[in-house]
């Protein structure tokens, strides 16, 4: 087999303190799946920036050493040449489109490459009709799913016809389904003989495609699975290195004894509806907290379980029903700041200029709050970085973060929408860890979210929405149940 | 003038950070209509003050010659495809003189030069309301005279354009709204944006 | 032929032009029935285009403003600031046709850049403002929500004693989500060869169609009948 990419020797660092990348040396075959794993901040990301090119063009720093593509150095090729060659697709399905509509995203490279109007034309109705999407053309992009949207990127990079394909961490805001859509689309390109090249720390979606695991840890190459060998290793052991889980049938369902936790804020939800345009979003909501239990809302894409969070947390208003905090029926307006939202994209969230401002703005005495500030902070472990930035911090820290917003108020009530979208084993531990903390002090959880793994190890109660209804409500001891539920078995069979 | 040319990333800094201003500044056009007054003295001035802190982080961000005349153009090309073609060099003389005062190293990340740059451009946004009348000063007067049903704009504009005391006013209000969105947007600036390290 | 087939017939270029027309008539019409009539000529091409129910919606608010400017106005009804109501009698048309612009594929437009020979720079500057105008609100909405959770919306005694305070709450979250929203479109655009200087044709059609030539006409001659 030809070498497709190598990497040699290359070493990268944007400030001289720390190095990103630390001498690294890799052969990638043509036509092999790859798949670079590791912790978050490991240098994986970095990796797949200096083989697309960004490093050091894009993002500045100091590189040493060379990348060969096809045995061009590539570091010598102007941007757009190193795009012909190699297809991209990144991690948040939000901020990668440049155009509206779907037809203009997959010619928007072509248009790049300098092809003439037809060739362009011709390039688009090719790809659309091999990926299967043609009657989304002229669909707006803001239309589709997460899952949809990784899938036109996918073609756009496609109709350039590269050789080789860069994942940076595709899966990261996708719900299983999605998921296993992006696996077998990475499956097609193989057999199609393309080389990926795909940076991750969830797992399970790569079994069966990816050849070779390469682990990553302080910007170094550690050790190099075969793909019988990473099966081979424990779940366990995946999680020590950050990993997520390779099978959910190895996740453990923690005992927790409820009886123990008192409940001091009864809550209690009767027959919620919300309309939309003709259009019933939440059909007669009806459940109650038996204790402090967490609950986790699951479901597919676009069946109300962020309406539901909303209505719950006052932010809308419910069409018909009641929602009874201590036993009082409580308007949606009141229901504000007592039940607490805490939505997907924490970017909007945050509002402060160092930590301790960030817990404390909009209080009526701030300057009296700082104590508690701290004290909070150092239950978050944040009390180090303090005096930083709120938006300076990890997906995770921010996470923690703006729980610690909630603490701060004494909310009796949390609800958080898709905690732990991009987190990796060890972030998505600590904020598991201190939403346990909290539910043992009384504070009650509802989390949506589509985190099997998360899920598991958090949850007491699994609620099922489908259609605006719930549908199944039950207390989680069996993994198999919560798989039924997450409909994981039949989506990964349709798959295969 | 420094060479140094704008990357990709500049570009869409700027990009990004005028659409914003455009959002703010059509937000404040939809609120001040209803009071013709304001209208025409304050909207310049109102969406010069919100508008500044976007205008700081692309000028501090980017820190190349040529941001604000691109600004300005880009209002221009706006103006233009409203069918206000007339108003095409007029912009192109204000987004000259802008970047002209912008003359000199690193002044894109000093606040007085940022003030005076943000500040002619405003000046130039009200001197703007003028352009138009100027222009056509018969058939204006002819329309704004003759009493229809539409023109109670055009009555308040001709009378703010023929007396060069209100232009004045109109002038002055932006300025000071200008220098002064500058100055509170600088401590936003150095608050949050400078903190984070997004400015460099 | 079905209304999205004939929306699909209109060009960028078709588009532009007739929104520039439309801003023609509205600059220099001073008849009051040519003006009316070149607002029946929008509603008629909007429903054409599939947008019946926009149409009747803008010819109501024509009606309606017309109305009380011509009956309410003189009598000193001024519950309604006239100035608005001539901003809308004035506005109205470009509206109506820049709606149409706005209804097709922005590619299209960018196409119609891109055959003018206008400067690479300012090109990618407004091809990144027609992609992230649209998703401006939705991110404010997002903010506002966190800061009604946070009470930081809450009263209307805080908002009138401390505007600069609100506004910074809802700017700096914007700035610095639209950054990072920035910063990956940069990073996304360059991977796919935005840098290249080389000369450039687009997926969409940049001539006119004979549905374009068609609406075309008939815009420029009433124009010409306005202004006569």
């Amino acid at each position: 087999m030809k070498s497709e990419v190598k990497i040699h020797h290359v070493s990268y660092s944007y400030n001289k303190n720390e190095m990103q990348l630390n001498d690294i040396n890799l052969n990638i075959l043509q036509g092999e799946c790859i798949a670079i794993i590791g912790a978050s901040g490991c240098g994986k990301s970095t990796l797949t920036r200096v083989i697309n090119g960004l490093i050091p063009s894009f993002f500045q720093g100091e590189l040493s050493g060379k990348t060969f593509i096809k045995e061009k150095d590539i570091h010598q090729l102007p941007s757009w040449e190193i795009g012909k060659m190699i297809g991209n697709v990144f991690q948040d399905p939000r901020s990668q489109f440049f155009s509206n509509e779907v037809a203009g995203e997959i010619a928007f490279g072509c248009e790049n490459m300098g092809l003439t109007h037809s060739e362009i034309i011709k390039r688009v109705n090719q790809t659309v009709k091999e990926m299967g999407i043609e009657d989304l053309l002229n669909t707006s992009i803001y239309s589709l799913s997460y899952g949809m949207r990784q899938k036109v990127a996918i073609c756009s990079a496609k109709a350039m016809e590269p050789d080789v394909y860069v994942f940076d961490e595709p899966s990261a805001n996708l719900d299983l389904s999605a998921t296993y859509l992006l696996a077998d689309l990475i499956k097609r390109l193989k057999n199609s003989g393309k080389t990926s090249i795909i940076a991750e720390h969830r797992l399970f979606y790569l079994r069966g495609i990816a050849d070779r695991y390469i682990f990553m840890e302080n910007g170094k190459i550690i050790k190099e699975y075969s793909s019988n060998e990473i099966q081979e290793q424990k779940s366990e052991a995946l999680n020590k290195k950050g990993l997520r889980s390779l099978r959910f049938e190895d996740i453990s369902i923690p005992n927790t004894d409820l009886s123990g936790i008192t409940s001091p804020h009864p809550i209690s939800v009767t027959g919620l509806s919300k309309d939309f345009k003709n259009h019933q979003l939440l059909k007669n909501i009806t459940f109650q907290y038996d204790n402090n239990e967490i609950i986790a809302l699951v479901g597919a894409n676009g069946v109300g379980k962020s309406t539901l969070g909303k209505v719950f947390a006052g932010l809308m208003k419910e069409s018909s029903g009641e929602i009874l905090v201590d036993g009082n029926s409580k308007k949606y307006k009141q229901r504000i700041g007592k039940i607490w939202y805490i939505p997907q994209d924490l970017d909007s969230q945050l509002f402060g200029e160092d930590l301790i401002d960030e817990l404390t703005t909009g209080l009526d005495n701030p300057d009296k709050n700082i104590d508690k500030a701290e004290d909070i902070l150092r239950k978050l472990g944040l009390i180090e970085l303090k005096n930083k930035h709120p938006a300076t911090l990890s997906g995770g820290q921010k996470q923690r973060l703006v729980l610690g917003v909630a603490m701060m108020r004494n909310a009796p009530m949390i609800i958080l929408d898709e905690p732990t979208s991009g987190l990796d084993f060890n972030s998505m531990e600590k904020v598991r860890v201190l939403i346990k903390e909290q539910q043992k002090n009384g504070t009650k959880f509802l989390i949506i979210s589509h985190d099997i793994e998360f899920i598991a190890r958090t949850c007491n109660r699994i609620l099922k929405l489908d259609d605006g209804e719930i549908t199944e409500d039950y207390y989680l001891e069996n993994i198999q149940d919560l798989l039924k539920s997450m409909n994981a078995k039949e989506v990964e069979k349709w798959m295969c | 003038m420094t060479k140094e040319k704008m990357t990709v990333k500049d570009i869409v800094t700027v990009a990004v950070m005028m659409a914003l201003f455009y959002a703010i500044a059509f937000l404040v056009g939809m609120g001040t209509v209803a009071i013709p007054i304001l209208y025409l003295y304050g909207t310049a001035g109102i969406e010069m003050f919100l508008g500044s802190i976007f205008y700081l982080v692309a000028a501090n961000r980017v820190n190349k010659h040529g941001l604000l005349f691109v600004w300005v153009m880009i209002y221009a090309l706006i103006t233009a495809a409203m069918g206000y073609m007339f108003m095409v060099p007029y912009f192109i003389a204000v987004a000259v003189i802008s970047e002209i005062v912008m003359i000199g190293k690193n002044t894109y990340r000093n606040p007085v030069r940022n003030m005076i740059g943000w500040s002619t451009y405003g000046i130039g946004m009200v001197l703007g309301i003028g352009v138009p009348c100027w222009v056509a000063w018969e058939s204006y007067q002819k329309q704004a005279l003759a009493s229809g049903f539409a023109d109670a704009t055009m009555k308040l504009q001709y009378n703010m354009v023929s007396s060069p005391k209100l232009m004045l006013v109109g002038v002055i209000i932006t300025v000071i709204l200008s220098a002064l969105g500058v100055l509170i947007s600088q401590k936003i600036l150095k608050k949050h944006f400078e903190k984070a390290g997004i400015l460099s | 032929m079905s209304c999205e087939k004939r929306l699909r017939e209109l060009s960028g270029i078709g588009a532009l032009l007739l929104t520039f027309l439309a801003c023609m008539v509205s600059i220099f019409t001073e008849s009051y029935y040519m003006h009316a009539l070149f607002v029946i000529w929008l509603a008629m091409l909007l429903a054409y285009l599939g947008f019946v129910k926009q149409s009747v919606q803008y010819v109501l608010l024509y009606s309606f403003t017309t109305f009380w400017l011509i009956m309410m106005i003189p009598k000193g009804v001024m519950i309604i600031s006239p100035m608005l109501l001539g901003m809308i009698y004035k506005f109205i048309v470009p509206i109506m046709a820049a709606y149409l612009t706005f209804k097709i594929p922005s590619g299209k437009l960018i196409a119609v850049f891109q055959k003018s020979s206008m400067p690479q720079n300012i090109l990618l500057i407004l091809v990144i403002m027609i992609r992230f105008i649209p998703t401006i609100s939705g991110e404010i909405k997002t903010i506002k929500e966190a800061m009604k959770v946070r009470g930081l919306t809450g009263s209307k005694k805080k908002v009138f004693f401390h505007p600069l305070r609100t506004v910074e709450y809802v700017v700096v979250p914007l700035i610095f989500r639209s950054i990072k929203v920035g910063d990956e479109l940069a990073a996304a655009a360059i991977v796919r060869g935005v840098e290249n200087t080389g000369k450039k044709q687009s997926y969409y059609e940049t001539k006119m169609s004979k549905t374009d030539i068609v609406i075309l006409t008939i815009s420029l001659l009433l124009l010409i009948v306005c202004i006569i």
